[in-house]
């Protein structure tokens, strides 16, 4: 199995495929992360953020294939996070080296987001719309899917019905978050 | 709301350097592209966000049961070496039939009901809505005696797909076998998903022959599921 091919996977169903993988590399990185003296807790909280960003990094298209193997991505990024917590809980002096990384995660959304109140209306409101709305956003917005793909995988007549879809999906969202405002 | 054909582009990954220097423009000088590109952009944001909720959750779960499982499993330690010897000799018998009902497994889910989804806040149902609720609700035995009802009084074929996913679900695999031919005879818009929906059940009856026909036929004609499609393929030879 290739690296891309392993990417399409982990996407397909991410939450058996991630939970698998943290459970795989759990051990290695507790005994990696206490070099660092951080207590347990704290590191299955960098852990479990670690696995967070890989995620969100696939979903937005910032990571599109592997350089390297999973497991030192997200090593990549847990190690980048234990620094951030040190440097938030004043425990790395500034003559400390800089991370060494085997991959490149500088292009990377790394840090935890904080969403704007449209961002979480929206988060919110894209619950209530259908469960065909829904499809057809996260297959486009997610999935790198194009009009012509959706129209195929789904079976619609032709593009223009999926766009006027899409559209309507939109402006129902606009109308559902315009309510709450 | 019709989406501007540079933001669907910007989406898809597609504009070309002169598009991206006319999408920079509009972004800049035209209020109205901007606002909607910004929604966009949040909408995005926020289908990742819902993502990644469900994700958090997921692996908290699992840290959960880690934790409980963890701690019988000193208890279980010479009950399990056993048992992994019986298996070990059941998997060494059975390797390929277990291959096929693991890769059944990981290609099937029921299809979601796009039919009659509940309206949220809504408490008048209509009478599909109320046909789906078992459905909706996994209360699938209720569920495949409803849609045999209703295919028999109105002969939409809609019903008849959703009673063979949910044959499928229960296990009743030959009655979807039934029920997936003859909706595919309808040459409806359903009768595209029917034709997974019957791969994936000679899959899990091992007839390899035919699940090798339907899925060859699903990736030529790129309908639905056709890249699982081409990777079940894969997968079995």
């Amino acid at each position: 199995m290739n690296k891309e091919q392993s990417l399409r996977d982990l996407l397909k169903n991410p939450e058996v495929e991630f939970n698998r993988l943290y459970n795989d590399y759990k051990n290695d990185f507790m005994a990696f992360a206490r070099t660092f003296s951080i207590d347990d807790d704290s590191i299955a909280d960098v852990y479990q953020e670690a696995f967070l960003s890989f995620y969100e990094n696939l979903l937005n298209g910032k990571i599109t294939s592997l350089t390297s193997s999973i497991k030192t991505y997200v090593f990549s990024i847990g190690k980048y996070k234990i620094y951030e917590y040190l440097r938030k809980n004043a425990k790395l002096r500034l003559v400390d080296e800089p991370i060494e990384t085997n991959v490149s995660i500088d292009n990377l959304d790394l840090d935890e987001s904080i969403l704007t109140e449209r961002q979480i209306l929206l988060k919110k409101n894209i619950q209530k719309l259908g469960k065909q709305c829904q499809l057809i956003l996260e297959y486009f917005y997610l999935k790198g899917m194009n009009l012509k793909d959706i129209k195929n995988y789904e079976n619609y007549e032709n593009t223009n019905v999926v766009k006027s879809q899409k559209s309507r999906c939109l402006r129902r969202l606009r109308q559902l978050i315009q309510k709450e405002k | 709301m019709n989406t501007h054909p540079l933001i669907e582009k910007y989406f898809e990954g597609s504009l070309s350097p002169k598009e991206q220097q006319e999408f920079e423009i509009l972004l800049k000088k035209d209020s109205a592209f901007y606002e909607a590109f910004e929604f966009q952009k949040d909408v995005k944001k926020a289908l990742i966000e819902s993502k990644k909720d469900k994700l958090r959750k997921s692996l908290i779960d699992n840290q959960r049961n880690e934790n409980k499982s963890s701690r019988i499993k000193y208890l279980l330690v010479a009950s399990v070496v056993i048992a992994l010897g019986v298996l070990s000799i059941v998997f060494v018998m059975n390797t390929k039939t277990s291959d096929y009902q693991q890769l059944y497994v990981e290609n099937f889910e029921p299809y979601p009901n796009i039919i009659a989804p509940p309206v949220r806040g809504s408490d008048d149902l209509s009478q599909i809505q109320k046909d789906f609720m078992p459905y909706q609700k996994e209360n699938y035995e209720v569920a495949v005696k409803i849609f045999e009802q209703r295919y028999q009084e109105t002969n939409a074929p809609f019903y008849l797909f959703y009673q063979g996913v949910t044959a499928l679900k229960l296990g009743n695999t030959d009655e979807a076998i039934v029920l997936f031919e003859k909706q595919i005879k309808h040459k409806d818009r359903f009768k595209n998903y029917s034709k997974w929906y019957l791969a994936l059940a000679y899959l899990k009856k091992e007839d390899i022959d035919k699940t090798e026909i339907l899925l060859n036929q699903i990736v030529d004609k790129q309908t639905y599921r056709y890249k699982s499609a081409q990777k079940l393929l894969e997968k079995i030879n």
